[in-house]
């Protein structure tokens, strides 16, 4: 089939969708058909080729949004978790040295810091602890965005999308036995997103290994 | 044997998600296909991290001016 002829029954279900809107009941049925043919035509030329060439604005997001968190689990995932028990830990315990005095007690446990009038000392390690702080998420941030800019500027091989696409558009079975291809597909496609990523971005990967 | 790539893998695996919806290889079939297929991704994962590796001792010896480099344990022929 030529491109031209994939592009018109594009074309004709988009039409075709609008008129469903907008038909009168004893038409439903004509156009309902008239959709389902063009689509069983393209359901055809994709499971024959292993393309996605109807792919959805929708579906073009998951890829990007997937991608997104595949690779930042893969190449950052450690220093992300390593930077969030530092936040945590300084968030569990950091304000415990704060003289009672300036503890603002809601319950037995809970309480908030009188910051105006910390005494010199507790003003101090304030300040620091609030700056460690800031350091952290800032790290956290930058690096983030360093990842989230890399992926928007890859490019990833067309065929690698449209498999994430009919991977995505998979009917999810139930049994242990269909889900384990549907999991070594979903691996399979994984590896070849982050080969991909790899080859373009080897600077930054180096920079955070 | 066929020589297999990732890509070739994908379209292999589909291929068996097909052929198990239309009930042409049974579920037994299906789960072994999937174990062996996650044999060979774990293959693939290994020389994707391998290059991972490769590229970093590529950028370490550059700024050290060192000569290391990954041991070829798979280099004899047989």
């Amino acid at each position: 089939m030529n491109p031209l002829e994939i592009e018109r029954h594009k074309l004709i279900i988009e039409k075709a969708k609008e008129l469903h809107t907008v038909c009168f009941s004893n038409d439903n049925e004509t156009v309902a058909n008239i959709i389902e043919q063009s689509q069983n035509v393209l359901d055809a030329y994709n499971k024959e080729n292993l393309m996605a060439v109807d792919a959805t604005k929708i579906e073009l997001g998951k890829f990007i949004g997937g991608a997104k968190k595949l690779i930042y689990h893969n190449y950052i995932g450690d220093e992300v978790q390593e930077l969030n028990d530092d936040i945590n830990e300084i968030m569990s315990y950091g304000y415990d040295w704060i003289c009672e005095s300036h503890k603002i007690y809601y319950d037995e446990d809970d309480f908030d810091i009188d910051v105006p009038n910390l005494c010199n000392k507790c003003s101090k390690l304030y300040r620091t602890i609030q700056s460690r702080l800031k350091e952290l998420c800032n790290r956290k941030q930058k690096m983030y965005s360093e990842f989230k800019n890399a992926v928007d500027s890859t490019v990833f091989s067309q065929s690698t999308v449209n498999k994430y696409i009919l991977y995505l558009r998979q009917h999810r079975p139930v049994t242990f036995s269909d889900n384990s291809l549907i999991g070594a597909l979903k691996n399979a496609i994984h590896l070849e997103i982050l080969k991909e990523f790899q080859n373009q971005n080897q600077k930054l990967i180096i920079k955070h290994s | 044997m066929k020589p297999v790539n990732n890509k070739s893998m994908i379209a292999f695996l589909f291929d068996q998600m097909e052929k198990l919806d239309k009930n042409e290889i049974d579920v037994q079939k299906a789960r072994e296909q999937a174990n062996l297929s996650k044999q060979v991704n774990n293959a693939m994962k290994y020389e994707l991290d391998r290059a991972k590796v490769k590229m970093e001792l590529a950028s370490h010896n550059a700024i050290y001016k060192d000569g290391l480099d990954l041991r070829e344990i798979e280099s004899k022929n047989f």
